[in-house]
């Protein structure tokens, strides 16, 4: 570093100075805009919470409902309950939810994995168990499709 | 708009009813599923189906004609698939724990010593005395890749006597739509995405009609790192070996559709495009372990493939 300060202060060759341009401010306000949208995307269920309406996680045993969340929620939830083959565990994160562990030889409830919209139903059959998503005011809402085959 | 949920034939149900009648349609449908259950299932001490086992090699059993039709359809399914559907198989379901979920890896010893009651052309059927005799002690019936398809063909029946305008079912899975929905579009039906199976592969757009997936993705278990899934191949008494990953028949028969929808995964992908083609009064969608999704030419309309990057094949009806 000394030595080329050294060279600089003696030969004068090239000296930096900055001059801002339009491609300069192109880019900087490209930065900007990239930011902000990636902080948008990150905390948009914070922000907006559901764009239409409000959505609630409802988990029934034999058909009853056992608890009824909202989908949105800022914190990671989670709520265990006994079923007749011992616990059934819910999470509830970043609009989506899921039966995340259960006391049951098939495991089919756990792997069906997430889900996020009307419709979608996770089902723990030894359990009778079933978390389902409805809009909370009851309402019919439009889907992408009528019933999924599986 | 009337829906019910409930548990029955060891699955979850859901049906649904438009129209002034919608909640008379829908408790009937209901009570049409217990109706079944208790005719056809082989947990049900008394079922006929169960008696028919417990007299296995010992004297044949009258039994409705109800009854004996269905299983009549299904041994006639058994040797129109080459036994790729075997309503016998259950002595083998038996044998690796998937009817009471205590899962093991039997020997193959055990499989060789069973194997032989699986053998749907063994059954002895009398449609005169309304006869059904299995003529080897150990040998049983179960209904199970047949009675969800045929149910959902009653419960329609059954729903259709009372003012409603359309109706959709699923049980377990197993889709059946009819009638007009009232905003007059078409009926929409996703198909599961094996990888995803709260995610869909694609949509169909369609008329009445019932849409039946198979697919070793849903119920397995697993053992040293290797997955079993619950379609047994009827011909080796192991898990079915299949190159298809998901396999969905779309068809106006339900018993059809969910016969073939085991039979076809059972065959793999170029038996079951050979069946297709011999036979061509059903439409599908395969899905295949790489991941490459086959329909029908006469499907590619009303089939809208979500973005999954997969790739789809159309396949002819008279083959190249």
């Amino acid at each position: 570093m000394r030595i080329l300060r050294e060279k600089r202060e003696t030969k004068k060759i090239y000296t930096p100075t900055f001059r801002f341009c339009a491609a300069d401010a192109v880019a900087i306000a490209g930065v900007i805009l990239l930011a902000g949208l990636s902080a948008l995307y990150v905390y948009r269920t914070f922000l907006f919470g559901s764009p239409s309406q409000s959505l609630e996680v409802i988990f029934t045993i034999d058909g009853k409902t056992v608890y009824s969340v909202p989908l949105q929620s800022n914190e990671v939830q989670t709520f265990t309950t006994t079923g007749d083959l011992g616990s059934i565990t819910v999470t509830v994160r970043d609009g989506e939810a899921a039966i995340t562990a259960a006391d049951c030889p098939d495991q089919i409830c756990v792997r069906t994995g997430r889900i996020s919209t009307v419709g979608q139903a996770v089902v723990c059959l030894p359990n009778h168990a079933v978390l389902r998503i409805e809009p909370a005011d009851g309402s019919e809402t439009s889907s992408a499709y009528d019933i999924m085959a599986n | 708009m009337k829906s019910v949920d409930f548990f029955a034939m060891n699955t979850y149900m859901t049906i649904t009813a438009y129209g002034p009648g919608a909640a008379d349609a829908v408790a009937a449908g209901e009570a049409r599923v217990y109706a079944i259950e208790n005719e056809f299932s082989r947990t049900i001490a008394d079922s006929p189906i169960k008696k028919i086992e417990e007299n296995a090699g010992i004297s044949p059993v009258v039994v409705s004609q109800e009854v004996f039709d269905l299983i009549r359809e299904a041994v006639s399914y058994s040797s129109d698939t080459s036994d790729a559907f075997d309503l016998s198989i259950a002595p083998i379901m038996d044998l690796w724990g998937f009817t009471d979920s205590n899962y093991r890896v039997p020997t193959d010893a055990e499989i060789d010593a069973v194997l032989p009651l699986v053998a749907a052309d063994r059954i002895v059927l009398d449609s005169k005395a309304l006869t059904v005799y299995l003529p080897e002690p150990g040998m049983a019936i179960d209904l199970g890749g047949i009675a969800k398809g045929y149910t959902s063909d009653q419960v329609q029946g059954e729903m259709q006597k009372y003012d409603i305008t359309a109706g959709m079912l699923s049980l377990g899975g197993n889709v059946a739509v009819f009638g007009d929905k009232s905003d007059g579009t078409r009926w929409k039906v996703a198909i599961a995405d094996p990888d995803n199976p709260t995610s869909y592969l694609g949509i169909l757009t369609t008329d009445a009609i019932s849409v039946i997936t198979s697919g070793g993705y849903e119920r397995y278990f697993e053992k040293d790192g290797k997955r079993y899934i619950h379609i047994m191949d009827p011909a080796t008494g192991k898990p079915a070996e299949s190159d298809l990953v998901s396999v969905t028949i779309i068809t106006k028969d339900g018993v059809q559709g969910d016969a073939l929808s085991t039979a076809l995964f059972v065959m793999g992908r170029e038996k079951a495009i050979a069946y297709y083609r011999s036979h061509g009064d059903f439409l599908f969608v395969l899905e295949d372990s790489d991941g490459v999704i086959y329909i029908p030419s006469a499907l590619a309309g009303d089939f809208v493939a979500s973005d999954t990057g997969k790739e789809i094949v159309t396949v002819t009806a008279e083959g190249t």
